[in-house]
């Protein structure tokens, strides 16, 4: 039987202060990702995208539900699983205390490369990222922008098959926003999966294979941009997220989850 | 297992390369501090009537607690991160377990605080010269103990930081368990002057660690005649360390919400 790279199963998440419930954050999350799917997570704030992205990338448990990789439960396999992604948090969190040169050799190192693999992966992604001027910096001289292309250079180090990516582009410059899309896209040809956490919809609709929109935990409905363009009649997907909005709970977007083009 | 080793090892490379930006200025800080008091105590409080075995006495206690101050320094680091640059979610998610990762932060902590408190020794053999009496120390037992009181103060630190609810309780650190501690914990005198005072408040000293870090130093160092048995010691050391660790663990787990 072929399983989907990774599923999602069933995810809940339920934050407790003194054992008592203060927030569901997410309800039943369900859904896969497919091997070299793009899938984007939509939502307004506080939605939940953040929450799941993080419970998909091992770093908060979930309250209920499995995530499957390849079929098997990742918390059975959970160091395996960890080598095959790659996460790139909302928050910078880069070692201060490193250059960033040195902040990517060690994440190499520590997935395991060699330190021959890790030299020459490190000059692939400073290049690739248009890093070699901040290269030899500490994080704190780096402006915004340098430092969210070193997370997502980082999260690459150790190739990893699936890419988390929670806001990648915030606080980027128009043209290295385009330049942050085009990597992406070829991280699509070379079939790594990523997982795409944004408030930009031009940046969804143009990378995603499918988009998840999700509502007060709940994914409401997950599809191709065309088709969700084509059921709402709208020619954007700017225009399907602005309805959604307006009305989350609207029956049109209880369709559930559909089928990936990626399914085999 | 040998994966996990060489994770262990890139972080230890990673923290010793940082570490070693700092060494010299911080030993130089250290020096300072530990320079002050030994000569204070030693030479200038003679007078006072402070007999000469009072210096070496101070010394070692000097160079025993020195961890115990670090212990602030590493808590508001890690607290600070895990508030603002939060690297501790890029390192929770590596391919080790939680438990192993926070091992290690304790036994690094450890490791530091022995890379500036061992060359006190040295120093303070320089300072205090015939004062302080080789032929009395007895090297296994003070290997012993002193690796035990950093894994202690590693340990100590890892607990603190699950304890405390941010940056704004520092100063509950220092006023709550720091100061006590060290105040009770045998620095100014030995735990036999106290139990001759008063046998109860003696028991009551037994449940300070600190103790048994300075009466275990004092006893390999300085001979074992006026302090505690030191076997007991690193065995209650220990068996501290083995509490906080396992208590610290599950409420850093908690705090950061990780696997």
């Amino acid at each position: 039987m072929n399983h989907p790279f990774l599923s999602i199963c069933n995810i809940g998440k339920t934050y407790y202060k003194n054992k008592t419930p203060l927030k569901e954050a997410l309800k039943g999350a369900t859904f896969d990702i497919h091997r070299g799917e793009v899938v984007g997570l939509l939502g307004v704030n506080g939605a939940g995208k953040t929450t799941l992205s993080s419970i998909i990338a091992t770093l908060h448990p979930p309250t209920t539900g499995d995530i499957l990789w390849e079929g098997r439960s990742v918390y059975s396999c959970l160091f395996n699983y960890r080598r095959q992604i790659g996460f790139c948090p909302q928050h910078p969190n880069i070692d201060r205390t490193l250059t960033m040169q040195a902040n990517l050799l060690f994440a190499g190192r520590y997935y395991g490369l060699s330190k021959e693999k890790a030299e020459e992966r490190k000059e692939q992604l400073i290049e690739r990222f248009d890093l070699k001027s901040s290269a030899a910096s500490e994080a704190q001289h780096l402006s915004g922008g340098q430092r969210q292309r070193f997370l997502i250079a980082r999260s690459l180090m150790h190739e990893p098959a699936l890419l988390i990516l929670d806001e990648p582009t915030v606080g980027l410059d128009p043209h290295i926003r385009r330049e942050t899309w085009n990597i992406l896209s070829e991280l699509k040809k070379i079939r790594i999966s990523v997982l795409l956490t944004t408030h930009y919809l031009d940046e969804a609709e143009l990378l995603s294979d499918r988009i998840c929109l999700i509502h007060e935990g709940t994914i409401r409905t997950i599809d191709t941009p065309d088709n969700l363009k084509t059921r709402h009649r709208k020619s954007n997907l700017e225009e399907v997220f602005l309805k959604f909005v307006d009305d989350p709970e609207a029956e049109i977007f209880n369709s559930g989850t559909s089928t990936s083009p990626f399914e085999e | 297992m040998k994966t996990l080793s060489a994770l262990l090892l890139q972080l230890l490379k990673r923290d010793l390369s940082v570490l070693s930006k700092e060494y010299a200025s911080t030993l130089f800080n250290t020096g300072l501090l530990f320079f002050t008091n030994v000569v204070v105590f030693s030479y200038f409080m003679g007078k006072q009537g402070l007999s000469q075995k009072y210096g070496p006495f101070l010394m070692i206690g000097a160079i025993s607690s020195f961890g115990l101050f670090q212990v602030i320094n590493k808590v508001s680091k890690f607290i600070g991160d895990i508030e603002g640059d939060k690297t501790i979610c890029f390192l929770v998610i590596l391919p080790l377990s939680s438990t192993a990762l926070f091992c290690y932060m304790a036994v690094y902590w450890a490791l530091h605080s022995a890379l500036f408190s061992f060359p006190l020794f040295i120093f303070g053999k320089i300072l205090l010269f015939t004062r302080f009496d080789l032929t009395a120390v007895s090297y296994w037992r003070l290997l012993l103990i002193y690796l035990s009181s950093n894994l202690f103060y590693g340990f100590f630190a890892l607990w603190l930081s699950g304890v405390i609810k941010g940056l704004g309780d520092l100063s509950t650190i220092f006023l709550r368990y720091i100061n006590p501690i060290f105040m009770f914990g045998a620095y100014f005198y030995s735990w036999k002057d106290v139990f001759a005072l008063d046998h109860l408040i003696g028991y009551l000293l037994l449940l300070n660690p600190m103790v048994y870090i300075m009466e275990g130093m004092r006893s390999a160092a300085l001979g074992p005649t006026p302090y505690l048995p030191f076997w007991i010691c690193p065995l209650v050391l220990w068996s501290f360390i083995f509490l906080l660790g396992k208590n610290g663990i599950r409420r850093l787990k908690r705090r950061i919400d990780c696997l």
